[in-house]
């Protein structure tokens, strides 16, 4: 008998010295034939192996011969071995080209297995979403025009470059669903990957259509909005998940162990259908960022439902960090307000979505580090609040009172308060919630120094200043006391301006002091050397601050202290004019 | 339009939603709230216009019934229908999209019209794994939608349990808290169950054996090993998870009511870091009323009313618990006493702690103060003498204590004093002159040392110069 050949070694050989006939002529030897087909098991590994990311470049040749070899190992290879072992190949891809050339072979064992494909087509389908989870995420803090520049990012264009690969992968079976006597769980395993591709990393990289309407990213996003229409049909289906996989985020882990017995349905899997991949999802249905398919959101739902728990995902966009996921809970909660009725009955506050949502805006408001996402938010609080009826309104400014520990943001909801007043005043008959008791407990939580006269003015300035210009409004507005304002100013003058001139005068003097002692201090030491006065900011100590910043600051608050001052005088003339009124 | 446009089946009687049978359904039964429903739609504006079908999806449209996932005309529309039945509701827009429409297929103000038919419906599925374990059948409505009992919640129900044979194996009417029914022979289905009841719901629930009593069944019942049951459940009240500040006045007292229960049944149990647990959520629900100025003048008094047993029993538990803690309990009795100056289980209590904090005398001002109000209290009088003899007790060992004080005091002053005159620094001591370390001359460490105040308020006495140094040197 002849001397067995190593197939394997033989065809790695001649591939590497490059003569890709022979190799290619192989298969199709007699003597080889048999030995082809035993081992077709490790060739795949060795031509995979052969791929590097610029062999396309460098040896167009290798390529297509690496590619037309591993289509012939499709025809030969026994479909359920070979199959098995291009999952592995995907699960161990050392690049992205090693990834691509897999897609078709793969693309083609299944179609041929389609009757008994069992749950390789589930494997499948994992193996490409981990290796797309591997891909890491860039940051670059860039914001605008800026933004474009992100597509050259190297990890940008990986994702693009993979995520163009998939539907050519994915649409043939996307059309065997199509046909009626489909099986539901294959279904619901396909759409569950397509909603995953919309979910990490796709939900990190910028797809509004204001900065770049012709980005590959977005049509990647478009076709696959249309896959996930043809199979889904209705999306608005998928919305108790929303509430499902809120749920479960919420509880703890031990209760998952209690389903591990049974097989979880592919919409409960946590790794594909999550609140993220979910969220990606209806950012792309419901952000007008894409043209939707006319008939997947059915007419028949009740816009406060849909609007209720899409804001669950827009709740859970606000709690990243990045750009990405942020600007697309922006774009998503401005969009999906727009479906929220009008002066919506304050008894829908009891959805607490609301309050969550209010939340997570003033949380972004305050801390984010992108300039346009907190204006966004800023606004959208407004839009949000305004949304409801008068006592509606009041009680979410009341819950922005007790959650925001930032005078800016108080100052803000002091400044809905009065514009919603204004607004009430134009009623004929003011609304009760805003008059008597009502009033007087919103003025006592609006006119608050934590620690009385000894309160940090500085920290609270926005608040105040909001505050005293409520007041005013109201002292020169109510003329006749539509609202009872009249019966607080008592308490206002003795509980909140007594105590703020005594805090001012403090203040200033303690701030001048501290003026003039870095000034004295600068006079002395001509070698302007650091001043030994220490600045605090609502407790947290700024050392290190050159001289004139420190300087500035003061001098910045003073100015502030001066307003502050104004705003009390006028205020006190407008409040005795306005109960000069009475008589 | 046409004549015909059917029914109003509003409740209100609006017309704002009509309906004409096209087709008539089988048997009697419609669907109730919670059912997963099954219908094909076709969806037309008043000028004819088709603005959405599901046979254009050509997927028939599931939806649960009742929970206002839909237009308000649909939840009431669908519940009417018997399986198989075809008929067109006409909703007007306060039933449909309202002012706004739902742009841009549906207009502003538009009065929709829909042909449904319904294809099935399903018992809502409330097991976990949607396996039909427990399905329910809503007999009577809720009132508050929007809230449902949370584990560990205390609820009142009333029930009654049927075997597939119609023997009734439980009726009754108690109050359990969610998760810890089996206590109380209630099964893990109906627990299950109702934490998505609302207020006052009344509902029929089918159990299989899984999630009823399982293969055991159970002997004091009555029920055999894999029985499927059915319930009859009506949640009486429970207690909210709702957050305080969502709740008015009234709904914080029926709260605080229901927690202050559930605190004192603990408590009769001795479980009292639970009683704790409970009786001071009571106070965070309405401890702010009396103080605050919004809230009405008899609420301030029925807050009052709450208050003080609840002190007075935070005070107990807390001289309960081992080891005690008198301190809450003197402070808790304290609060009691800031609103009913002269409750004697108050001031009992406070003497109580005051006595175990080692206060006697200020423990038996207050056991006094019981004796004054009950002259009959043996208790209190008992512990008057038990204050009497601490008191005794105390002064006997304050008396050793202070014997021969002065003696003491004398004499600790005087080491105190040695010791300061050692930590002075020595002037004029061994180091300096010809007796000291540098022989005749100053040390460095001598030279460089900062005077001291005396010295420098007195250079001369010395002829130390302001630096130290002697002046002639």
């Amino acid at each position: 008998m002849e001397q067995p050949v190593d197939v394997v070694q033989f065809i790695s050989s001649l591939l590497d010295s490059g003569k890709y006939k022979e190799a290619l002529s192989v298969p199709i030897e007699e003597k080889y034939a048999h030995s082809f087909k035993e081992n077709c098991w490790d060739l795949i590994s060795v031509i995979v192996g052969k791929i590097q990311n610029d062999t396309m470049i460098i040896k167009p040749s290798l390529y297509s011969a690496c590619e037309e070899m591993l289509a012939i190992v499709v025809q030969k290879a026994t479909p359920e071995e070979a199959l098995l072992e291009f999952i592995e190949q995907i699960e161990v891809a050392k690049n992205d080209a090693q990834f691509a050339i897999i897609m078709e072979p793969l693309q083609q064992l299944l179609l041929k297995l389609s009757a008994k494909r069992g749950r390789s087509l589930e494997w499948c389908l994992n193996s490409i979403a981990s290796y797309i989870d591997a891909i890491p995420i860039p940051e670059h803090k860039l914001e605008g025009q800026e933004r474009l520049l992100m597509d050259s990012d190297t990890n940008i264009r990986r994702i693009i470059k993979i995520y163009s690969l998939l539907p050519p992968f994915y649409t043939p079976f996307v059309k065997e669903m199509t046909t009626p006597d489909a099986n539901v769980r294959t279904k619901e395993i396909i759409t569950a990957f397509l909603i995953s591709l919309l979910g990490k990393p796709l939900i990190y990289v910028d797809l509004d259509p204001i900065a770049n309407s012709t980005s590959e990213a977005r049509l990647s996003c478009v076709s696959i909005i249309n896959d996930i229409s043809t199979l889904l049909k209705n999306v608005i289906k998928l919305l108790p998940y929303v509430e499902f996989h809120h749920k479960q985020s919420s509880k703890t882990k031990s209760n998952k162990n209690l389903t591990n017995d049974e097989e979880l349905p592919p919409y409960e899997d946590e790794d594909k259908i999550n609140l993220t991949t979910l969220s990606g999802l209806y950012y792309s249905f419901f952000s007008n960022h894409f043209q939707v398919p006319d008939l997947v959101i059915p007419l028949v739902y009740s816009n406060e439902y849909v609007v209720h728990t899409i804001l669950l995902c827009v709740v859970h966009l606000l709690s990243f960090d990045l750009f990405g996921p942020l600007t697309k809970g922006i774009t998503l909660c401005k969009e999906i307000l727009k479906k929220y009725p009008s002066n919506v009955s304050y008894k829908m506050l009891t959805v607490p979505v609301h309050y969550s949502l209010c939340k997570s805006l003033i949380h972004v408001a305050i801390y984010s580090s992108y300039e346009f996402v907190r204006k966004e938010s800023v606004k959208i609080i407004s839009d949000h609040v305004n949304k409801f009826e008068y006592k509606g309104r009041l009680l979410l400014i009341k819950y922005m009172l007790s959650v925001a520990n930032h005078s800016g943001m108080i100052g803000y909801a002091i400044t809905l308060y009065k514009n919603s007043l204004d607004e009430a005043f134009k009623e004929p008959e003011l609304p009760v919630c805003f008059t008597g008791m009502e009033l007087k407990d919103m003025v006592n939580k609006i006119c608050h120094l934590p620690h009385g006269p000894e309160s940090d003015l500085v920290e609270l300035a926005d608040q105040i200043i909001s505050a005293l210009n409520f007041l005013r409004y109201l002292a020169l507005k109510d003329i006749t006391n539509r609202s009872g304002i009249r019966d607080c100013f008592s308490s206002i003058e003795s509980d909140y301006l007594e105590k703020l001139r005594t805090g001012l005068n403090m203040s200033k003097a303690h701030y001048e002091v501290k003026l003039k002692d870095i000034e004295e201090a600068q006079r002395t030491n001509k070698i302007n050397k650091e001043v030994d006065v220490a600045i605090s900011v609502g407790g947290n100590m700024l050392d290190k601050i050159p001289t004139e910043n420190k300087k500035e600051i003061l001098h910045s608050a003073l100015n502030a202290f001066h307003l502050i001052e104004c705003l009390v005088a006028r205020l006190s003339e407008c409040i005795s004019s306005n109960k000069s009124q009475e008589m | 339009m046409t004549v015909n446009e059917g029914i109003d089946i509003t409740k209100a009687g609006d017309g704002g939603v009509l309906k004409r049978i096209i087709k008539e359904g089988e048997g009697t039964e419609t669907p109730s709230a919670g059912c997963m429903v099954t219908v094909h739609y076709t969806g037309t504006l008043l000028d004819g216009t088709k603005f959405d079908s599901s046979k254009d999806r050509n997927e028939p449209f599931e939806f649960q019934l009742g929970k206002g996932t839909v237009i308000k005309s649909w939840d009431i529309g669908v519940a009417s229908m018997k399986k198989g039945e075809v008929c067109v509701l006409t909703c007007a827009p306060a039933y449909a999209y309202g002012v706004d429409g739902s742009p841009p297929k549906i207009p502003p103000n538009s009065t929709l019209q829909f042909e449904i038919e319904m294809i099935s419906w399903q018992d809502e599925d409330l097991s976990p794994n949607k396996n039909q374990g427990i399905l329910r059948r809503k007999i009577e409505e809720g009132t508050d939608t929007s809230n449902y009992p949370k584990d560990q919640a205390q609820v009142t129900v009333e029930l009654e349990g049927k075997l597939p044979d119609g023997t009734v194996f439980d009726s009754r009417t108690l109050t359990f808290v969610l998760g810890e029914g089996s206590v109380h022979n209630i099964c893990e289905g109906v627990e299950r169950a109702l934490e998505k009841f609302n207020q006052g719901e009344k509902s029929k629930l089918i159990i299989a054996p899984k999630y009823a009593f399982k293969s055991e069944g159970n002997k004091e019942l009555g029920v055999p090993p894999n029985s499927v049951v059915e319930y009859i459940v009506k949640l009486v009240s429970f207690e909210k998870g709702k957050e305080i500040w969502e709740m008015d006045a009234d709904e914080k007292f029926e709260q605080a009511n229901v927690l202050k229960e559930s605190g004192t049944s603990y408590f009769k149990e001795n479980k009292l870091q639970m009683a704790i647990k409970k009786y001071k959520k009571v106070l965070a629900y309405i401890e702010d009323i009396p103080r605050s100025a919004v809230d009405k003048d008899e609420d301030k008094k029925r807050a009052e009313a709450l208050l003080v047993p609840v002190y007075l029993n935070l005070s107990l538990v807390y001289l309960k618990v081992t080891p005690p803690y008198y301190f809450e309990a003197k402070d808790f009795a304290s609060q009691a006493l800031a609103i009913e100056p002269n409750n004697v289980k108050g001031l009992f209590r406070r003497g109580q702690a005051l006595l175990g904090l080692g206060d006697a005398e200020e423990a038996l001002k207050d056991f006094q103060k019981v004796v004054e109000a009950e002259p009959n209290n043996k208790a209190a009088a008992n512990q008057m003498l038990v204050c009497r003899a601490t008191i005794q007790k105390q002064k006997q060992r304050e008396k050793s204590m202070y014997a021969n004080m002065f003696d003491k005091f004398a004499q600790r002053d005087a080491q105190v004093e040695k010791l300061k005159a050692k930590q002075m620094y020595d002037m004029i001591g061994e180091k300096v002159g010809e007796w000291g370390k540098g022989e005749g001359e100053w040390t460095d460490e001598q030279r460089d040392r900062k005077p001291t105040d005396f010295e420098r308020e007195n250079p001369n006495i010395l002829l130390l110069d302001k630096d130290g140094q002697f002046e002639n040197m």
